[in-house]
């Protein structure tokens, strides 16, 4: 769409949604778009949009019964006070560590199993792959047959260790839907989570 | 109720009480856009201590350019910032990985939804919440991202672009 009205108004449709441009800009996306049919779609998906994002995250609700105590812990790392908490600087190890010790253990899982190739990349689940690529989680309680069973299927490549939250990366072969690879995997009664990894 | 820059007031004049009426009532906003942009709940409540230690050291140096939330918000974007960089997920999934596992089987469209958040940048991601759950006009979010307002907007075409192509909204 070359028309730079056309490419300004789209750009600010979201503020008009939130009811928050100045008066001019409302004036020229209010008018633009009762006589653009193709904006006024935008304007109800953005309406949409928003709607999903103001809904409340999930997890929300566990953070906030913790307020107290997370304030009572800033108070104790106070300059003023005589009982500081660890310094804010090695605060980001915790998760590292645990991260490390977790991809040491999926190492292991995967050495061994003759179905599966082994990989030894520590640390970083980069590993390419030309085609689409699905990333997945396995509800909990998924047997480790099944999920070799599942990853043996369909020419699909895994790729890497999975993460130490437990995602898994495979990659498909070309010519395959990957949008629809991704659904059917959703439906699986192993698979709790699945979906296409942006590229 | 003391205004924001009233507990500020107080919070140079080194009052604790103030400042943990600032922290109570700016709690569940900080939790909600956190969430969003780090996506785990331990790292959520270290970045909102980390945010209220640097309200606290510099309190003083608030000017009134902005709104009071307006600089608190942007700390918490630097400081969420500063925080993947040290503790970036191994795949844009297990930003949601313990939600998803967590969540019961009929979560279904809120899950779509936090896991294509988690597909976005996180400059994308702050652009989307910032906007649609805060209300921000597209100039007080370029001065909450210390970013130029066409960089705003270019950043929310690009993150809508994006979410409409998972969601088929």
């Amino acid at each position: 769409m070359a028309d730079p009205v056309h490419q300004e108004v789209l750009e600010l449709i979201p503020w008009y949604v939130n009811g928050t441009l100045a008066e001019r800009e409302m004036d020229q996306v209010s008018g633009h778009v009762a006589s653009c049919a193709a904006c006024a779609e935008v304007v109800k998906q953005e309406v949409s949009m928003a709607q999903l994002v103001r809904a409340q995250p999930a997890r929300l609700e566990e953070l906030l019964v913790r307020r107290d105590q997370a304030f009572a812990q800033l108070q104790n790392s106070l300059p003023s006070s005589s009982a500081r908490s660890s310094a804010p600087a090695t605060r980001w190890y915790r998760p590292a560590l645990a991260a490390s010790v977790v991809a040491v253990a999926a190492i292991s899982f995967f050495v061994g199993r003759a179905s599966l190739e082994p990989t030894f990349e520590l640390m970083t689940n980069n590993a390419s792959h030309q085609g689409y690529v699905v990333q997945l989680i396995f509800h909990p309680q998924t047997s480790e047959q099944d999920i070799r069973n599942l990853l043996a299927d369909g020419g699909v490549d895994l790729l890497g260790s999975p993460s130490p939250k437990g995602v898994y990366r495979i990659g498909l072969p070309p010519n395959v839907d990957a949008r629809a690879y991704a659904t059917r995997l959703k439906e699986h009664p192993a698979v709790r989570w699945a979906e296409v990894e942006l590229r | 109720m003391p205004t924001d820059q009233e507990l500020l007031n107080r919070i140079i004049a080194r009052d604790e009480k103030a400042l943990g009426v600032l922290y109570h009532s700016y709690f569940q906003r900080l939790s909600r856009f956190l969430l969003r942009m780090v996506g785990d709940p331990e790292l959520t409540v270290e970045v909102i201590n980390d945010v209220f230690l640097v309200v606290w050291d510099k309190a003083g140096d608030f000017r009134g350019d902005s709104s009071v939330s307006s600089w608190i918000i942007g700390i918490a974007y630097r400081k969420a910032l500063k925080g993947l960089k040290k503790f970036r997920p191994w795949t844009s999934l297990d930003a949601v990985a313990g939600t998803l596992v967590a969540a019961g089987d009929d979560a279904g469209p809120s899950l779509e939804l936090e896991s294509s958040l988690a597909r976005l940048s996180p400059e994308h991601r702050a652009v989307v919440e910032l906007s649609y759950f805060f209300g921000y006009s597209y100039r007080e979010i370029g001065e909450i991202l210390k970013c130029p307002e066409n960089t705003v907007k270019t950043r929310m075409f690009h993150a809508r672009r994006t979410l409409h192509s998972i969601l088929e909204v």
